[in-house]
């Protein structure tokens, strides 16, 4: 981990000021031990809080309060616990440990989040980023197909083959026939299913299915896709992107979004500062072609 | 589950280039548009012939005080987003999770009891914040410890048990704030045509850690201005009167009880909430208010017992929960009286008995996930307990955790089918209302169910199939028609079509139930099957469909079973005289468990106790019959219906 002076760089920072008021406001809410803030170097300070506290858990329990010598007894616990806590951390023991180093982490990361609260867009700006990312605000893509089924449950072993063949026959065509029922069975599932995004054809086909469907070259007839129904023969007519909504219909939406975006860029960039401030040095005997980049969260 | 690319070998598909002649056999059904089950549901518009809507009427968020303490602090935005298909992060795992085919509609059901009130405390500015943040419940809350969320949990728990909550998480005003919050997220949440959310809440009554559950539903876009819970009482007639003040004054309202499986046997009792044998008032009054019942969710099957249905094969399925509901709770003690199969057939026996039949249930399933997921697939299963079994080790671990149960002892959620002309708020909600429903153990079983006394034996072959089977009868969920004088017995159309991402079907049956001489009587009819199997020419029996898991690599292959199932079947033994009650259970070729892919995951054995390999079921909605009054014997006593002591 960091070493004495780097850690006194540190706390000269701004930033590291930010956080520990962060820091500050967590433990008020109980999501750090509020109890540490009460010892110094060799004193354990058992608040009256903490007596209540005691006394309070027990009477839950027990329906009853404490005796004096069972008070004495979980106030003897509670002091040891403490005690070997502090005794932990000046011998070290929270170093190399996984979980706790990952916990802390994780902390200063959710920290990283909740301080860095940007303030609500300008019209400029958030037209400017919804005209840069309309994607994730553009309703799905919707397919227009023609299909053939050809159910195992009728044809058995034959369905592969029968399969290959009204294959090699459509594709010949190349082109959907009007009456496509000499080609496969129907009964199960439609034969023609217009304007229908991914969500609404796995209500009918399955996830199996649409997965596949998504890859297929339009204006061509492509086989066997697979579903939990049988084989299909597959014809897609047209797949239309919709345009974008209007700003004004979802601006709520947009902004939550770009505010959602800042916070994590903000929390990113913070942990990429403090990244920065160390010198990564990585030991390895096989030689690594490039050294990962360290990723913000991790 | 099966990949794709499985499949293949699966079906035994080899590609080849051969004669073109065999492709083009004709198929006398060929040329129609849809599924037979399902005309007109790619048509646009409303639809006289209903489409099914698949969703969720039992689900809790971070709203749920239970959920918050253990640990869950998705939202209702978050819950409505994931059924409608987004990937969402669980806040319990920081796992995104997502749905493989999202659903139709969803309700969330809070429960009414402190409805809200813990979110509250993570908003330092809230009025509750500022009077709580000393209360010592609060605190544990707020320690962000799992094992301080569960002590904090156990005493709601003694609050709610005994029905003495503290004013703070009581208190009125913050309750009504938050259940305005509540219905302005499914407002904004519901697409109509797209997307339906109905709003509702959970009444949560349980006489000594006995599970009375009724979740409520409101047709409207408001519901009601503070929600009934058993604060204000734990007795269902009471809240009776509480709907009906409801309706009173301009609001459609129902119920729809869960868990009987839980009740100890109080949920189907024979009595009323005082202890007095069920009479012809109650008898006529509860069916009004409760119009289905949630056969399947994650604490276990209420379908059957195998005490209670010797001669059922596959009524063990999805029981291992043994507790009953709260901290400590003891282990159930009583069967009878919690099962909806007993209870449908115990309100026939009311019908003959008393002239009125209290169980007129609808068949409905559902998740009572406390994490804000309905994660109905199987092998897409993440854990319905906040952090208690939101990784696959915590899941696995065997510990006693939720109620004292191991959470390999809860089962994945189930769905609920509801036939509607539209996906609209007041279609599902009158679908619902009109019991055209069918629950599921989780899969997209599509399940049609009709009776009528003059069904043609190939009706079901037609592509006029359905426009036909509602001409010329009732759908799930009705009464049959007067028997006409000529007719000899009662007809049933029955189809199903298996949910494409989960296994092929592996047989329907119809369970009859009746009344004979003051007992009740149940016998189950297997209707049609896959794989051409012949019934046992002795036994009658027909032979199970086989096994295709592979249990260690959590996987199977759909050579066996069939894509879909239908047929008409006319009751054999049907006896003019005697009350009956009808429904359809699909089942599906056993696959792998949850628990059997989460230990595939691990590199496990899968744990024991429960089942490695399931057949997932769906169960229709009964038709019931009920005869000419001047046809009907009634037997001198009715030892299930009237004694008083149990």
């Amino acid at each position: 981990m960091s070493s004495p002076n780097r850690f006194g760089r540190l706390l000269r920072d701004p930033l590291i000021h930010f956080l520990l008021i962060g820091v500050a406001i967590y433990a008020t809410y109980g999501l750090l031990d509020p109890t540490a803030e009460n010892d110094d170097a060799a004193t354990i300070t058992v608040s009256q809080e903490e007596i209540q506290s005691i006394n309070e858990q027990w009477t839950r329990l027990w329906n009853r309060p404490p005796t004096e010598e069972e008070l004495a007894s979980m106030l003897r616990k509670h002091v040891r616990t403490r005690i070997l806590y502090k005794e932990a951390l000046a011998m070290g023991l929270d170093r190399d440990d996984q979980v706790i180093e990952r916990r802390l982490a994780q902390k200063v990361e959710l920290l990283s989040r909740s301080l860095v609260v940007p303030e609500p867009p300008s019209d400029e700006i958030l037209v400017a980023w919804y005209t840069e990312n309309p994607d994730q605000f553009r309703a799905a893509d919707t397919y227009t197909l023609s299909q053939v089924f050809l159910d195992p449950d009728r044809r058995g072993d034959s369905t592969g083959a029968d399969a290959a063949a009204a294959l090699g026959a459509l594709q010949a065509m190349d082109r959907v026939p009007e009456d496509l029922s000499a080609y496969g069975d129907s009964g199960i599932v439609g034969s023609y299913y217009a304007g229908r995004d991914s969500t609404q054809l796995s209500k009918v086909f399955g996830s199996g299915f649409v997965n596949q469907l998504v890859t297929l070259e339009p204006r061509r007839w492509h086989g066997p896709v697979l579903s939990g129904y049988g084989v299909h023969l597959v014809y897609v007519h047209q797949v239309t992107k919709p345009e974008p909504p209007a700003l004004a219909d979802i601006r709520a939406q947009v902004e939550e979004a770009w505010m959602l975006e800042q916070v994590e860029q903000r929390s990113a960039a913070f942990i990429d500062e403090l990244v920065e401030r160390y010198d990564v040095v990585v030991e390895a005997t096989e030689v690594p072609l490039t050294v990962p980049p360290v990723q913000a969260g991790e | 589950m099966t990949s794709v690319a499985t499949w293949a070998r699966n079906r035994k598909y080899q590609a080849s280039r051969c004669a073109l002649a065999l492709a083009l056999a004709a198929n006398p059904l060929a040329g129609s548009a849809d599924s037979l089950g399902e005309p007109g549901r790619d048509a646009g518009g409303p639809n006289p012939l209903n489409n099914v809507y698949f969703g969720e009427q039992h689900l809790h968020t971070q709203n749920s005080p239970d959920a918050y303490a253990m640990g869950t602090r998705n939202t209702p935005d978050d819950a409505y987003r994931f059924a409608k298909g987004e990937a969402i992060k669980k806040n319990t795992s920081g796992e995104m999770v997502q749905k493989k085919t999202p659903y139709d509609w969803v309700a969330i059901t809070d429960h009414a009891e402190f409805m809200g009130v813990f979110p509250q405390l993570s908003d330092p500015s809230s009025a509750l914040m500022k009077k709580g943040k000393d209360d010592p419940i609060v605190k544990k809350i707020l320690s962000g410890d799992p094992k301080q969320g569960q002590e904090a949990f156990a005493e709601i728990a003694v609050q709610l048990t005994q029905l003495q909550p503290s004013p703070l998480f009581n208190d009125p005003d913050i309750i009504r704030g938050v259940w305005k919050n509540a219905v302005a997220s499914a407002n904004k949440h519901y697409e109509p045509g797209k997307f339906t959310t109905l709003i509702g809440f959970e009444w949560t009554s349980i006489p000594s850690n006995q599970n009375l559950h009724r979740n409520i539903f409101f047709r409207d876009d408001t519901g009601p201005a503070v929600p009934f819970s058993a604060f204000d009482s734990d007795k269902p007639e009471e809240l009776w009167v509480w709907m009906q003040s409801q309706r009173d004054a301009g609001k459609q309202v129902f119920s729809i009880s869960h868990n009987g499986n839980l009740s100890n046997g109080l949920m189907f009792a024979p009595r009323n909430s005082e202890g007095n044998p069920i009479d012809l008032a109650y008898a006529q009054k509860r069916p009004k208010y409760e119009v289905a019942t949630e056969i399947i969710q994650t604490k276990g099957q209420s379908d059957t017992h195998p005490a209670l249905s010797p001669n059922d094969e596959f009524a063990g399925f999805e029981q291992q929960y043994s507790h009953l509901i709260g901290t400590n709770p003891p282990v159930l003690g009583r069967l009878n009286y919690s099962y909806v199969r007993e209870a449908l057939i115990n309100g026939v026996g009311y019908q003959e008995y008393l002239g009125a039949n209290p169980f007129k249930l609808g068949i409905v399933a559902g998740a009572d996930a406390h994490t804000a997921f309905s994660d109905n697939e199987e092998s897409n299963y993440s854990g319905v307990h906040g952090l208690v079994d939101a990784t696959t080790k915590t899941r696995m671990s065997g510990a006693a955790q939720t109620a004292g149960e191991s959470a390999v002892n809860f089962g994945s959620p189930g769905a609920t089918g509801v036939w509607a002309p539209e996906n609209t708020r007041e279609a599902i909600f009158d679908g619902i209302a009109s019991r055209e429903t069918f629950g599921t153990s989780g899969p997209l079983i599509r399940l049609r169910f009709f009776g009528g006394w003059d069904y043609s034996k190939n009706l079901v072959e037609k592509d006029s199939f359905v426009a036909g089977a509602y001409k010329g009868g009732v759908p799930m969920g009705q009464d049959l028609p007067a028997k006409p004088d000529k007719a000899k017995a009662p007809s049933f159309a029955v189809w199903a079509l298996k949910d494409p991402d989960s296994g092929n079907l592996d047989r329907i049956q119809i369970i009859k139930g009746w009344y004979e001489n003051g007992y009740p009587q149940e016998k189950i009819y297997d209707v049609a099957w896959s794989d051409k199997r012949k019934p046992d020419p002795n036994t009658g029996k027909l032979p199970p469909v086989g096994n295709t898991v592979d249990i260690k690599n959590a996987s199977y292959e759909n050579s066996i079973g069939d894509n879909e199932l239908m047929t008409v079947w006319t009751d054999p033994d049907f006896k003019p005289e005697h009350h009956a009650v009808y429904y359809v259970r699909v089942l599906e070729i056993p696959t792998p468990r949850w628990s059997t892919y989460d230990a595939k995951a691990m590199g496990i054995e899968p744990p024991a106790g429960v089942a490695a390999t399931i057949q997932e079921r769906a169960w229709s909605s009964p038709i019931w019959y009920t005869p000419d009054p001047g046809l009907v014997n009634k037997a001198a006593t009715y030892p299930h219906l009237n004694q008083v002591s149990n």
